[in-house]
């Protein structure tokens, strides 16, 4: 064996130069629009209108957000409706679709293999966007909030998620159950569930963003339920809206005398930033459980 | 005793089948009142828009895939070499949060941060002489910021993957290798990537076998209904929405049309993904199934 010298190689230091450089680069790039905004949010009106958007800001000003958030603001009714589909909808897939995988978790459940290929299939192929519209609208789930929730409501990739978490659990533990006289659905509910909080916390996680998310089906679902009407479906028209600030105007979303004073640009900036706000904070608390239910599902789910 | 067992073993999944079923559909509009067999696809291919669509899907796919997939790989194999826990964590979780907006939210981030008018990629622009770019409005650009957006978006949460089979790697090898008196660029060559690859060509060919589905919401958004983008952002999916749902060119939505033009789609998917599954296969990857 040869002699070790411990050095510090030139090539050592160039690749943890590159290394740095990159990861510098690419947390920056991430998050360059996202402090942009909150930064362009914070100018106040007057200032745009005089000095555009200048660098240092000339003050900071809580204008825009009063602005959105005044009463009867159609943010307040998005987050309304958000927050009613989430719940609704989170908690429906959560335990349906704990509730399903469990069967299938089980080797000795007739049809088995034929069951799972259905579930599998769907995630390779589906009917389309026009039937499915069809199928809901022929359902009469058109303004309901069913039309949101439904079609979607146990997510393939969920589930195969939660049939491998209940693969973990020993079957020793089941038997024991079931030599006491426990029935199946008692030990769904007894002891299968309790032990499964992490996977259902994390499956729910992933729900809660995805109904969170929700702004095309309502465009398409909903035409006269102003109840269902999400967050991002409000956001979404301020963004065009803003365009155009009459049209914001026309809205309701901002009231005249402020569509006088308001530019815009920073208006947009500022609903923006209302909406990512519930998420920008929870999530750093979460992560953890959305990158153990990912590492869960993409080792060969 | 085991039939009671049974049935309520069938309860369950039945339960949760029939709405599980709703993710597929029975092709409804392309079977109702008259069977009109194949009329709407010829239709289809024979439309001026067809070529359009399927263009505009396989580049924007294309794009994703060229500048997307390398992305989250290399900022994988960095990110382990990150010793200081507090540095690497933070990092990691700036770049996975935008995974988790919707795309009405980051649309609006780089509709505002691309503008002309107000944006600072323009005002740098600006101030080194050069005149302002429309990102938002140019068909010229709207295929970059798709492609750029999309990588912006989801490169974190796709590194996750590389990062556990990186982890998975025995630290060993690299002992061993340093002894060796491999150089770092050497240790990561040969070591760290060898152990990538076969997840990411699995990967690699799910996404080909994807290649007609773009990511819908996001062209949507993006696109801004703005008419002029369509001759390069519209996607056979978008095209489907606008002539199904809103009914543009007819005075009522062309739900059969749009619905074959829909079906059309999924099943050359379908068949893509199943081709490229059994490619995967004679090439001794893993595969799908």
């Amino acid at each position: 064996m040869n002699t070790m010298r411990i050095r510090r190689s030139p090539d050592a230091v160039l690749f943890s130069s590159i290394k740095h450089t990159t990861m510098l680069f690419l947390a920056i790039v991430t998050l360059a629009p996202v402090l942009y905004l909150i930064y362009f949010s914070l100018i106040h009106p007057d200032d745009y209108f005089a000095y555009g958007l200048t660098f240092p800001l000339k003050r900071v000003s809580l204008e825009n957000y009063q602005a959105l958030l005044r009463s009867g603001s159609r943010i307040y009714a998005g987050y309304a409706a958000s927050i009613y589909v989430t719940v609704v909808g989170t908690s429906l897939s959560t335990v349906l679709t704990a509730m399903l995988a469990y069967p299938l978790s089980k080797r000795y459940l007739p049809y088995r293999t034929s069951i799972t290929f259905l579930i599998f299939f769907t995630m390779l192929f589906n009917g389309g966007l026009i039937p499915t519209y069809l199928l809901v609208r022929g359902l009469g789930l058109i303004d309901t909030i069913w039309a949101l929730v439904l079609p979607n409501l146990i997510g393939a990739w969920n589930l195969f998620l939660f049939r491998n978490f209940y693969y973990t659990i020993p079957d020793s533990l089941e038997e024991s159950a079931r030599i006491d006289g426990a029935q199946d659905l008692q030990i769904l509910f007894k002891i299968v569930l309790p032990i499964s909080k992490a996977a259902l916390f994390t499956i729910g996680l992933f729900y809660a963003v995805h109904y969170w998310n929700k702004w095309f089906d309502v465009i398409i679902y909903v035409n006269d339920n102003s109840r269902l009407e999400t967050l991002q479906v409000v956001l979404r028209e301020i963004i065009y809206a803003s365009q155009n600030l009459s049209e914001a105007e026309r809205l309701g979303i901002i009231n005249t005398q402020e569509a006088q004073q308001m530019p815009e640009e920073v208006v947009k900036t500022a609903a923006i930033v209302i909406s990512t706000i519930p998420i920008m904070t929870v999530y750093p608390f979460v992560q953890k459980h959305f990158i153990q239910g990912a590492l869960l599902g993409s080792i060969k789910g | 005793m085991g039939l009671v067992f049974y049935v309520i073993f069938k309860y369950l999944p039945m339960f949760g089948v029939i709405v599980a079923f709703k993710d597929y559909k029975p092709w409804v509009g392309v079977l109702r009142s008259e069977w009109v067999g194949f009329y709407h696809f010829r239709v289809f291919f024979g439309s001026i828009y067809l070529w359009r669509l399927i263009r505009n899907t396989l580049v924007i796919s294309f794009g994703k895939l060229l500048f997307g997939f390398p992305v989250p790989i290399l900022f994988a194999v960095l990110l382990v070499e990150v010793r200081n826990k507090l540095y690497r964590r933070s990092v990691q979780t700036v770049t996975y949060f935008p995974h988790f907006l919707s795309w009405v939210v980051v649309g609006g981030f780089f509709i505002s941060f691309l503008s002309p008018s107000t944006g600072p990629i323009n005002a740098i622009l600006r101030a080194l002489g050069f005149q302002p770019i429309p990102f938002m409005m140019s068909p010229r650009w709207f295929v970059p910021v798709v492609v750029a957006t999309s990588v912006w978006k989801e490169f974190g949460w796709q590194s996750i993957v590389y990062l556990a089979a990186i982890s998975n790697i025995d630290p060993q090898l690299y002992e061993a290798a340093r002894i060796d008196g491999a150089n770092k660029f050497q240790e990561v060559g040969r070591i760290t990537i060898p152990h990538i690859v076969p997840i990411a060509v699995i990967l690699l060919v799910l996404r080909i076998g994807h290649i007609l589905s773009e990511d819908f919401q996001q062209i949507l958004m993006l696109l801004q209904g703005n008419p002029l983008l369509y001759e390069v952002g519209d996607v056979i999916e978008t095209y489907v929405y606008r002539v199904g749902i809103l009914g543009e060119g007819g005075s009522v939505p062309r739900y059969s049309y749009a619905a074959a033009v829909g079906l059309f789609k999924n099943f050359t998917g379908l068949l893509l993904v199943l081709a490229v599954n059994r490619f995967a296969k004679v090439l001794g990857q893993e595969a799908l199934w």
